[in-house]
């Protein structure tokens, strides 16, 4: 396993710890595990995205109250989603397209899913999660292009 | 289907054990006195009510004879990952004599959720504001209704258009066959319901600590 996809899973990993232990309870309506699948699906190739979608779609399954595998098929699918709509589409803004379009899915598939839209709460859910996307997203790939330049010296 | 299924949680729950061990006897000290303040003061709000109103809610749930209560005191260990989920994973189950249905209360004695699932040594309490949440509650004195969690209200239905309910009336309800009222939240928004039947009402919890890391289980 390469350094940058070690870091992939080590950044997932602390995300699923945040969702599972939820330092600031409920005052953040947000799933870290999930803005981190849709940023590692942004920043790496299919396979390891994939795999790694995979992965912690089934931790995230087996944590829950619900015995389904929901969130493993949910990330799956985006993971593949995303890598289609980047390799057929190369606008600038593609990128934070695909993850207000995730995030849009991501927020009508779970109200179907519990069967109770709360309109207040995915409000919320939107503009918490668009703010940590865009912090986690500039720290991620600067620690990613950090590790490429320090092996590139090596 | 998950052959890990408990594994994550029970993995959780050791670290919150780890975690409690440095501090234990002191922990167990001020728990016990917890536990008897918390007593203390639902005997309390139990003292308060009528006599006469509590003998005919007595009658009226053929209330058998009262229990002494006792309470289990429990860590949140973590929680159900999901955002559209209110589930607390607490650390403790079968071995202290947790049981589905049980109710827990925080230390102020609000309701804080219910006993959904139990383990060996964990169990599943899901919050009040849990969308799948629901409870028989009274408001203000004699008006019944059923409470149901949400991600953004709280509210209360089935509630008969003739009964008498006012904004910041009390929502609480009872454990079965202990006799001290649980309060819940008080009474924030009253609308009629679309056929007219019934009342909707929003409630504001009491509880309103979104970092509660010890409750109390009503056993």
């Amino acid at each position: 396993m390469t350094e940058k996809n070690l870091k992939a899973l080590s950044t997932l990993l602390i995300f699923f710890l945040l969702d599972a232990t939820k330092p600031f309870a409920y005052s953040l309506a947000t799933e870290f595990t999930f803005l981190g699948v849709v940023l590692v699906c942004l920043n790496y190739p299919l396979k390891v995205s994939l795999f790694l979608a995979a992965i912690f779609g089934y931790a995230k399954d087996l944590s829950c109250i619900d015995q389904t595998s929901f969130s493993l098929l949910e990330f799956s699918a985006i993971a593949i989603l995303i890598h289609y709509f980047l390799r057929n589409f190369h606008r600038k803004a593609v990128k934070i397209m695909i993850f207000f379009g995730a995030l849009i899915v991501h927020l009508t598939i779970n109200n179907f899913y519990i069967n109770k839209a709360g309109y207040l709460f995915s409000l919320l859910f939107l503009i918490h999660s668009s703010i940590i996307f865009l912090l986690i997203n500039r720290l991620f790939t600067e620690w990613i292009s950090n590790g490429i330049k320090n092996d590139n010296v090596i | 289907m998950f052959p890990f299924r408990s594994f994550i949680a029970n993995l959780l729950v050791s670290f919150s054990n780890q975690r409690l061990i440095a501090t234990q006897n002191s922990s167990k000290t001020i728990e016990e006195l917890e536990k008897k303040n918390l007593i203390l003061s639902l005997a309390l709000k139990k003292n308060q009510n009528l006599a006469e109103e509590n003998e005919k809610l007595r009658k009226a749930l053929a209330f058998k004879e009262d229990k002494n209560i006792d309470l289990i005191g429990v860590e949140i260990a973590s929680f159900d990952p999901s955002a559209w989920r209110r589930i607390a994973v607490v650390n403790a189950g079968k071995d202290k004599g947790l049981r589905e249905g049980m109710f827990a209360i925080d230390s102020d004695g609000f309701l804080v959720g219910r006993i959904v699932d139990v383990k060996n040594s964990f169990a599943r309490l899901m919050l009040v504001d849990d969308p799948e949440f629901n409870v028989a509650v009274y408001i203000g004195k004699d008006a019944l209704g059923l409470l149901s969690g949400g991600l953004d209200f709280i509210k209360i239905q089935y509630i008969d258009a003739g009964d008498n309910v006012n904004l910041n009336d009390i929502v609480w309800f009872k454990v079965p066959l202990i006799s001290y009222p649980i309060y819940i939240g008080r009474v924030r928004k009253i609308n009629e319901n679309k056929n007219g039947l019934f009342l909707d009402v929003d409630v504001k919890l009491f509880n309103r600590n979104p970092l509660l890391k010890k409750v109390f289980v009503l056993k």
